[in-house]
Formats: structure tokens, C-alpha cells, sequence
């Protein structure tokens, strides 16, 4: 029975987590518990073409940290982090 | 951003003219910045290499060179500065026995709220009761270009909105009052009597007369609103608060002045 358990334990080192924009647009990343949000968010930037600084990610409604993590996050599979674009006003 | 548009939409010219005047008359005393005010702010707004690169961060927001120089003269704010001035304003109260906790939601709260309803803000504030502060804070991205204001006073018992540029618009407090009932429900499985809370639009209060000065404005309702002081600044001041927020925003705090 050692197989399938060390394949599950495998599979449960990756989180599945969708990064969803203003319109609606998914892209699913499959990270581990310790990867940094700093890598996920230039990773999304520059899949997307968007300068990093101007985007914001939200999840539950708290910005993400460059150092913040799933781990740190508490997140589960399928959880959305939130994308949208820099804000201005006059 | 379109400044015609807003004369249509709010049938007159720059809010209450009546009150805008009466307010300039009047000068809130503000005193002189500390002696390095001048080197901080020139580091500050001195065109980077990398403007996009973090150099520090309030809580959880991120500040760049170029969230810094949304501060300069004429420039319109970022979000950037509204959600890190608003956690300086949380942490000189929450330091201060004299003043009234509060807490701050971020500029993407009410866009939430009124485009996908209480359900998609729900979890917002899974870590933090809202009801145990004195004042919560909701800075609003207005259509997209122009920032105001609104505060929950839960000791006054009230909801009102500050906005520099139109004189009203009562779909904002209607849903921020229709939040606070769900998430009484909610949090504190009760719903909530409104019956004695004043819901209104803040029709005494300094306006702005250009198309950049909004985030300003929006910033110092708050500060006035966490010191339990009317706002009795005038657009005169303008460019101080800019400076002031700006060296504030560096020092990680408000409360050189205080």
C-alpha cells in the first residue's frame, strides 16, 4: 500500500489555485504550501503582459504579500485569489 | 476623467458652492513639517529608475516610486496611497487612548459590494469583527476616476459620505447600510435597528476645484473623521497635505504632527 499513499502525499504537495480577473478570466496554478506569492504574482504578470505593479491580488478580500504563502494563507484547493487593475482618481 | 460629465450628473458646479465658500474663509491650523521634511520628500517624488520596484510596505500594501508621485502637485492618487494613508490613520488610533479604533477597509470593498453583492465580501472580514471598532472606513473608487468617502460611526450610530465633487448620491449609502445589516446578521446573528442612525450625505465640508485633488480630499475627510473633528480644511491646504502625506507615507506614520 506503500505506492498509492507516497502518490497521494505527492499530490497533496500541490495547492490548485485560480487566479480569476475583473473579466472573469481564469488561469489555474498548481503551487506548493511554501511558494511565495511574489513568484505566482510575476509569474500571472507576465503570462497576462501586465506590469506587476499595477495589478492587485486579493484573496478574501486581504492584498497578498510578496512573502505570503498558501501555507501562511491557509488556502485549500480551488480557492480564487482576485485580480484587478491599479486604481486612479481625481 | 471627464470633468463635464460630472457637471451634468450632479447639476452643479464643484458640490456646494454655498459651503465651499463659507468653509475657505476658514483655515485649519496646520503646523510646519519636521526639518527633514524637505530631503524626504524630494527622495520621494524624484523620478526612479525603477519606479516600479517595492521600496517598502504599509501593512500589506506595496509602495513604489510611482505610488509616491501620485502625490505630486496635480496628480491624481493611487490606490496604492488611499489604502496605506488609511492604515497609517488606524495605527495612530489604535496607539492613541484619546481617539477611536478604527478599521479600514480597502479601496476594492465597496466595487465588490455593489457589483456582486454581500456574498462576495463576506469573507473580508473573516479575521476581524467589525462591530468591536469605533470607526470603520470605506475609501470608494467612484465610476471608475474619482475618490470619496464614507464612515460608520458605530458609537455616533451613523453612516455618512463625504464627496469633494458631487453633492450626493444615495445608492452608496444604501448599500453600505444594507452591508452592515447583513453582516450583523451575520457575525452577530441579530439584525440591526437603524431606527436612530443618521444616514446622510455630508453637505458642510471643503471641496476641490480641479480634477486631481479628489484622493487628497478623501484622505483628510478621514484624518478630521478619525480625530472626531469636522473637516474644516479648505482646498487651500492642498498642497500641504500632499507634502505632509507624502512624508507620512515615508515615515510609516501620522503622528509626527500630533
Amino acid at each position: 500500500m506503500a505506492a498509492p499513499a507516497e502518490a497521494e502525499a505527492e499530490a497533496q504537495e500541490f495547492i490548485k489555485i485560480k487566479v480569476v480577473s475583473q473579466d472573469s478570466n481564469e488561469v489555474i496554478f498548481r503551487v506548493k504550501p511554501g511558494t511565495s506569492m511574489a513568484k505566482l504574482k510575476n509569474s500571472y504578470a507576465s503570462r497576462t503582459g501586465a506590469a506587476v505593479g499595477t495589478l492587485r491580488f486579493l484573496f478574501d478580500g486581504t492584498r497578498l504579500k510578496d512573502e505570503d504563502t498558501p501555507k501562511s494563507l491557509e488556502m485549500e484547493d480551488d480557492d480564487v485569489i482576485e485580480v484587478y487593475q491599479e486604481q486612479l482618481g481625481g | 476623467m471627464a470633468m463635464p460629465e460630472r457637471q451634468t450628473r450632479s447639476g452643479k458646479q464643484f458640490g456646494n458652492v454655498q459651503s465651499a465658500t463659507q468653509l475657505s474663509e476658514r483655515t485649519a491650523p496646520f503646523a510646519p513639517l519636521p526639518e527633514d521634511a524637505a530631503d524626504v520628500i524630494g527622495i520621494a517624488w524624484a523620478p526612479s529608475q525603477e519606479p516600479e520596484r517595492i521600496l517598502f510596505n504599509i501593512n500589506e500594501y506595496d509602495i513604489r516610486n510611482c505610488d509616491l508621485r501620485s502625490l505630486e502637485e496635480h496628480q491624481q492618487l493611487n490606490d496604492e496611497v488611499i489604502n496605506s494613508y488609511m492604515q497609517l490613520i488606524c495605527k495612530r488610533n489604535d496607539e492613541n487612548e484619546r481617539y477611536q479604533r478604527v478599521y479600514a477597509f480597502n479601496t476594492l470593498f465597496h466595487e465588490n459590494l455593489q457589483e456582486k453583492g454581500y456574498g462576495s465580501v463576506e469573507r473580508w472580514t473573516k479575521k476581524n469583527n467589525i462591530f468591536s471598532y469605533g470607526i470603520v472606513f470605506i475609501p470608494i473608487h467612484f465610476e471608475g476616476n474619482h475618490w470619496i468617502f464614507v464612515t460608520i460611526n458605530m458609537l455616533e450610530e451613523s453612516i455618512k459620505l463625504y464627496d469633494s465633487f458631487y453633492a450626493k448620491d444615495g445608492r452608496i449609502l444604501q448599500n453600505i447600510r444594507s452591508y452592515l445589516s447583513n453582516e450583523s446578521r451575520n457575525k452577530k446573528h441579530q439584525g440591526l435597528d437603524f431606527a436612530e442612525w443618521e444616514i446622510a450625505v455630508v453637505e458642510e465640508r471643503p471641496t476641490q476645484d480641479n480634477e486631481s485633488d479628489c484622493g487628497v480630499f478623501t484622505c483628510q475627510y478621514a484624518e478630521c473623521v478619525s480625530r472626531g473633528e469636522p473637516p474644516a480644511f479648505t482646498k487651500a491646504n492642498v498642497s500641504y497635505y500632499r507634502r505632509k502625506m507624502t512624508y507620512g507615507i515615508m515615515k510609516k506614520k501620522t503622528s509626527f504632527l500630533n
